[in-house]
């Protein structure tokens, strides 16, 4: 890519959860550009709530000086342009999408048509495609246009020193499991979910576990995939579920789904999962083939055999549960409704082969409530060895806010001509979501067999081991 | 085709598809008959150049993997003229996908 001194920004979605970060962190960020020789500046801000307008007008102006704030991209976009036109030197922008999951490809699409002559770049938050013709689309017909896809994990500390073990050792990767569970499909039935986060707990979890997988083998380093098996293990239930007593599934929109026994007329009025497991074939040069596996959940931790398969496997190399289980204590919903407890994980089982002998690696890289985030190395005697562990005190905010920090810097340096930000531009971002996206059709297709009522009841049960109407735990 | 901008001196030019064909109208995608030019919006509108254009590029570029050869054929895709009906499913999800993001407004 071509050098450049001069980088423009463009928030979409400022006045949202991650748009707001994305402007907490600006200034630093600014600063530690300019060391690097890069004039970093936030050109324009678009925000569709008009009522959010005002503030963050005055939010920006007072902390950036003078900047358009706009409803939407499609509006941004001349002053972007003009912005570009505006200096002697090459200029580059960067459009930073923190806008809601629906928005995301149709802004990608806004984009890319102004990346090769006008060097304006997208970067948006994940998923960037929630269907496998958006994807197919762009890797046909904008071939070698670059894009960039948040995946903050490929910034953890976890992943970085992991990566870095493997490279350096030499280490052989032959193996790989990934569980991310959540309660986040629990805490959207109790009306405290994001706005902006639907499509089910594939599409909101996967990406990040895809990232730091692929990442781990180098995203350039995989020939060819398939996706073996895909499974819903369970399905996301809308509020109604429990707050009028019937049948309601979500939909990937996060609307009501009442019945699903008829195909869906659009994909948005697919019933979203909660509970989904794959496995992808990943092939290597000299057809080097690396099974890796996944787990993602919105519904906590529910003991499905994939679920169990992995727990027993870290108890057998003597980790437990208190090493890598996030528990927060009870919560009451905004609206006083319910109580829902919240526990996390986010692991990595990585199997392979360290100077002719068998170990694995455990990457924990969520410490959310408790714990700590760390790499060890477990080899054939159960022996353990420490890779890396993050020191006590520091809020997962802090990290999180660290992390982003840190991939928006590699996306500056990647546009700035400076460095490849390898794990988070075009080929991982596609290949990530294709992975992603072709399973999510594989599973679709094994469900549509499944009876309703049995498949209603199953998630009710899964539900109800972490959230219960206010009044019956009085 | 042409993507209309704020300012008509800023407007952007895209390759148009290579596949010089009119878009295909699958039997089983739309309805037979009449067109459904009367959902069609104002097409001078703010709401359409904000948010009817994004989604139908969206929308139309995911189902028929290719670029649509201009705006107005884009249009007369998803809602049909008096000569040929809509795609039904472009024009379905479109006015989803549009009322969906009016949530956010």
């Amino acid at each position: 890519m071509d050098a450049t001194r001069h980088i423009g920004l463009l928030i979409v979605g400022a006045a949202g959860y991650r748009g707001k970060s994305a402007l907490e962190i600006l200034p630093k960020l600014s600063d530690e550009e300019k060391a690097h020789g890069i004039n970093l500046e936030l050109v324009c801000v678009a925000e569709a709530r008009a009522e959010s307008r005002a503030d963050l007008g005055g939010y920006v102006g007072t902390r950036f000086g003078p900047c358009p704030v706009v409803g939407t991209l499609v509006e941004a976009i001349p002053y972007a342009l003009r912005w570009l036109a505006g200096g002697p030197d090459q200029r580059k922008l960067i459009v930073y999408d923190a806008s809601p999951t629906a928005h995301h490809y149709l802004h990608l699409m806004t984009v890319l048509p102004h990346s090769e002559r006008q060097h304006i770049y997208y970067f948006g938050e994940k998923p960037l495609f929630t269907k496998e013709g958006q994807a197919d689309f762009v890797a046909h017909h904008f071939p070698g246009q670059v894009f960039f896809c948040e995946f903050i994990e490929t910034e953890n500390p976890v992943f970085r020193a992991a990566n870095e073990f493997v490279n350096s050792e030499r280490f052989e990767i032959q193996r790989m499991s990934f569980w991310r569970a959540s309660c986040m499909g629990v805490a959207i039935t109790a009306g405290d979910g994001r706005g902006g986060v639907e499509g089910g707990a594939l599409l909101d979890k996967a990406p990040h576990d895809l990232s730091v997988s692929l990442g781990l083998l180098g995203p350039r380093s995989v020939q060819s995939w398939s996706v073996n098996q895909a499974r819903t293990h369970l399905l996301a239930l809308h509020e109604d579920s429990f707050r009028l007593g019937t049948r309601s599934f979500l939909s990937l929109a996060r609307a009501s789904l009442p019945d699903i026994s008829a195909p869906a007329r659009i994909p948005e009025q697919l019933p979203a999962d909660a509970l989904v497991s794959f496995e992808v074939d990943l092939t290597l040069q000299e057809h080097r083939v690396v099974p890796a596996s996944y787990i993602a959940s919105w519904v906590g931790i529910q003991n499905t055999k994939p679920e169990l398969l992995l727990s027993n496997k870290l108890a057998s190399l003597g980790i437990g549960p208190k090493e890598w289980l996030n528990h927060e204590d009870l919560l009451v919903s905004r609206n006083g409704r319910y109580r829902y407890e919240n526990q996390e994980v986010r692991l990595g089982l990585v199997e392979g082969l360290l100077h002719n002998r068998k170990v694995h690696l455990v990457l924990n890289l969520l410490a959310k409530f408790e714990g700590r985030r760390f790499v060890h190395l477990i080899r054939e005697d159960r022996g353990r060895e420490i890779i890396f562990e993050e020191e006590d005190g520091r809020e997962y905010s802090e990290s999180k806010e660290a992390d982003l920090f840190r991939v928006f810097h590699r996306v500056v340096e990647h546009c700035a001509g400076l460095s490849c930000a390898e794990y988070v531009a075009t080929g991982a971002s596609l290949l990530v979501h294709q992975v992603m996206l072709c399973a999510q059709t594989k599973a679709d297709q094994q469900f549509r067999a499944v009876d309703q009522d049995e498949a209603y009841y199953a998630s009710v049960q899964a539900y109800g081991k972490y959230l219960a109407p206010a009044e019956a735990l009085r | 085709m042409i993507i209309k901008l704020a300012e008509p001196e800023l407007e952007v030019e895209i390759a148009p598809s290579k596949q010089r064909v009119r878009p295909r109208f699958k039997p089983d995608s739309h309805a037979a008959g009449a067109s459904k030019q009367d959902r069609l919006p104002n097409t001078t509108s703010q709401e359409y150049r904000l948010l009817y254009l994004p989604t139908m590029l969206g929308v139309y570029t995911a189902r028929h993997q290719e670029m649509p050869m201009s705006n107005e054929s884009l249009r007369d895709h998803v809602f049909g003229t008096v000569g040929h009906p809509c795609c039904e499913a472009c024009r379905e999800e479109t006015e989803f996908l549009v009322a969906h993001q009016k949530r956010f407004f």
